[in-house]
């Protein structure tokens, strides 16, 4: 394994995933507090590879999956840090390092040369595209791990709902409102975009198909919280089909079906 | 109340109702994922071949080969429309709250308005030219449209990007070594096993040799790629052209080594400069880029295709939408409506 940032980033992660671990079965302030360290750590080699990368691209670096997996570990990342500070999300982190470690280790099996861009990227609207869909796909997938805890411990106490359980909830809902302006964002300047590039702002592309569905089913989600006043183990369920089409929207529809976004 | 009254009402309740919406959207959902993975307008004998003549003829009654256009998938969406814009009216009661609430709702109806007016009103269809070509008609399918303008090419150019890496695979015979290599200019490489390495020192892309003897590039297209490889074995050295485009062409004195060198490159750029007229006089002209159209009387070309064995063809996709307004404004109002309800405090909100 060679020096890198990328590197160092998933080391940090590897040893935040490792005290994290620790903590559950010593249970101490001091790995608790190595844990989070290095989950800072990693995020800021995170920030240190990217701005890297950009230097050395002479572009953002959001064109291909390999870009396009740190970019989403980043963003899950920063997140997490800003929601952890307000919210004191102590239970998160084990699981917020073990899915930046998942999708690290995966972009470390990828080509990680830089890419020159064809000629359909080279735009501006790749970057508010791109950025935008990524920081929306970072807090819902926040919002997805505390569904997951939810239920997780929602099974363990029998259907009883105490307070702590309560915030885990709305946070939740929190993260998917906040989450949703951006995929909004996301899905609208890409139809923009595909308009300047193809004349064609909707094509019914698979990768647009797919994205409209994840976008309708968070709308949907959204709408049975507020006006069905819906909570608890239904949404989380709901919140949890979303993340399926979110995962599916990104890699399914590049590795499973095929279409005009194939490059990404 | 009136025998008309209370059946408005009855129908009016109907479509005020979320669970319809949640119905309707979770239908077209379903539409949609079938339209993802049953491939979308293929020739019949391609469906046939892929899933067996009945699955076709069921799909096919169905409309899934063109599913985003069937009969029933436009009454799913103009139902939904009808649901969203009764529900709007019925539920949103104008405050500083319901603002957002409100542009969101509107900006969706304006969308699916400007949709419907794009697919009524819309023309897309695809004109090509040769450089000193001039048309006036593009086709729709084949059905042709015609322009009150002439489009004409002056010129087209597609450019490179210089190869990082190329890929070279060395043969030799008396070790029986096969390897592949990704050669960057300028970096000893090893033959594994064997007492060879070799050094790529020179790129040309449109290889000829003058007049003098020397090897120069006619060009930047790549159309004759070839590398200038130094092949060391143990005190032997030799300097060699290896030819893309001629694999079997051997200049190597030495037998036993062969080099493959395969060509791939990318495109970094191919456009198109492209004049119109009106009534024999020139009026625009401008280079067509992907992602840089030519605007003109409410017509939109587009660079769309080029063939890699004509490079003075172009293909351009000519668009005519007046949905797009609507549809974009709808986009501003969406995006406006989302941030004033999740991210900005408008008074007091639970």
């Amino acid at each position: 394994m060679n020096f890198s940032f990328i590197n160092l980033s998933l080391v940090s992660y590897l040893f935040s995933c490792i005290f994290y671990f620790a903590h559950l079965v010593f249970k101490r302030k001091t790995t608790e507090f190595i844990a989070k360290l290095m989950l800072s750590l990693g995020f800021l080699f995170l920030t240190f590879s990217i701005i890297n990368r950009w230097h050395k691209a002479g572009r953002p670096p959001l064109a291909d999956l390999y870009e396009s997996l740190i970019f989403f570990s980043w963003s899950v990342a920063i997140f997490f840090i800003i929601f952890d500070f307000i919210y004191k999300l102590r239970f998160m982190g084990m699981f917020v390092a073990l899915l930046i470690l998942f999708a690290l280790g995966f972009a470390s099996l990828l080509d990680d040369t830089v890419q020159p861009l064809i000629p359909a990227l080279q735009s501006n609207w790749l970057t508010i595209h791109v950025v935008s869909y990524f920081l929306g796909y970072g807090l819902v997938t926040l919002s997805f791990i505390l569904s997951m805890i939810y239920l997780f411990r929602l099974r363990r106490l029998n259907l009883e709902e105490p307070s702590s359980l309560r915030n885990l909830d709305i946070l939740s809902y929190r993260l998917i409102a906040l989450g949703f302006p951006f995929l909004t964002i996301g899905l609208t300047t890409g139809a923009v975009w595909a308009n300047v590039a193809w004349g064609s702002y909707w094509s019914w592309d698979p990768k647009e198909t797919w994205s409209l569905i994840t976008w309708l089913i968070y709308a949907i989600y959204l709408h049975l919280r507020i006006i069905k006043g819906w909570q608890g183990k239904k949404s989380a369920y709901l919140n949890i089909i979303g993340f399926l089409a979110v995962l599916f929207t990104f890699f399914g529809v590049n590795f499973l079906l095929s279409g005009l976004h194939s490059y990404l | 109340m009136k025998i008309k009254d209370k059946r408005f009402k009855r129908i009016w309740r109907f479509f005020c109702s979320i669970r319809l919406a949640l119905v309707l959207l979770s239908l077209i959902i379903l539409a949609s994922i079938i339209g993802t993975i049953v491939s979308q307008g293929l020739l019949p004998d391609e469906y046939i071949k892929r899933y067996g003549r009945t699955p076709y003829n069921l799909f096919s009654v169905f409309g899934f080969f063109d599913i985003y256009h069937s009969w029933w998938f436009v009454i799913l969406l103009s139902l939904f429309f009808v649901n969203l814009l009764i529900c709007s009216i019925d539920r949103l009661r104008f405050s500083l709250q319901t603002v957002g609430s409100i542009f969101t709702h509107l900006s969706i109806i304006l969308i699916l308005l400007g949709a419907l007016i794009s697919a009524l009103f819309g023309q897309r269809g695809f004109m090509d030219l040769y450089e000193g070509e001039s048309k006036d008609i593009f086709y729709v399918k084949d059905k042709p449209y015609k322009l009150d303008f002439k489009v004409s090419l002056e010129d087209f150019d597609i450019q490179w990007y210089k190869p990082q890496s190329h890929q070279v695979i060395v043969y030799v015979k008396n070790k029986n070594k096969k390897q592949v290599y990704s050669v960057e200019l300028g970096k000893v490489y090893q033959v594994k096993g064997t007492n060879y390495s070799f050094i790529a020192v020179d790129y040309i892309p449109d290889f000829f040799i003058r007049s003098d003897g020397t090897a120069k590039s006619k060009s930047e297209w790549p159309r004759n790629p070839t590398l200038l490889v130094k092949i060391r074995h143990l005190n032997d050295v030799e300097e060699r052209w290896v030819f893309a485009n001629f694999p079997n062409f051997v200049s190597i004195k030495d037998e036993n080594i062969k080099f493959i060198y395969n060509w791939s490159g990318r495109i970094k750029d191919f456009q198109s400069k492209v004049k119109i007229s009106q009534a024999d006089k020139a009026v625009l002209t401008k280079i067509i880029r992907v992602n840089c159209p030519l605007k003109y009387k409410g017509y939109t070309f587009y660079q769309s295709n080029y063939n890699p064995e004509e490079l003075t063809w172009t293909g351009l996709q000519v668009v005519k939408d007046p949905g797009v307004g609507w549809v974009f404004f709808g986009f501003i109002l969406l995006n406006g409506g989302l941030l004033l309800t999740y991210y900005v405090r408008l008074k007091k909100r639970r």
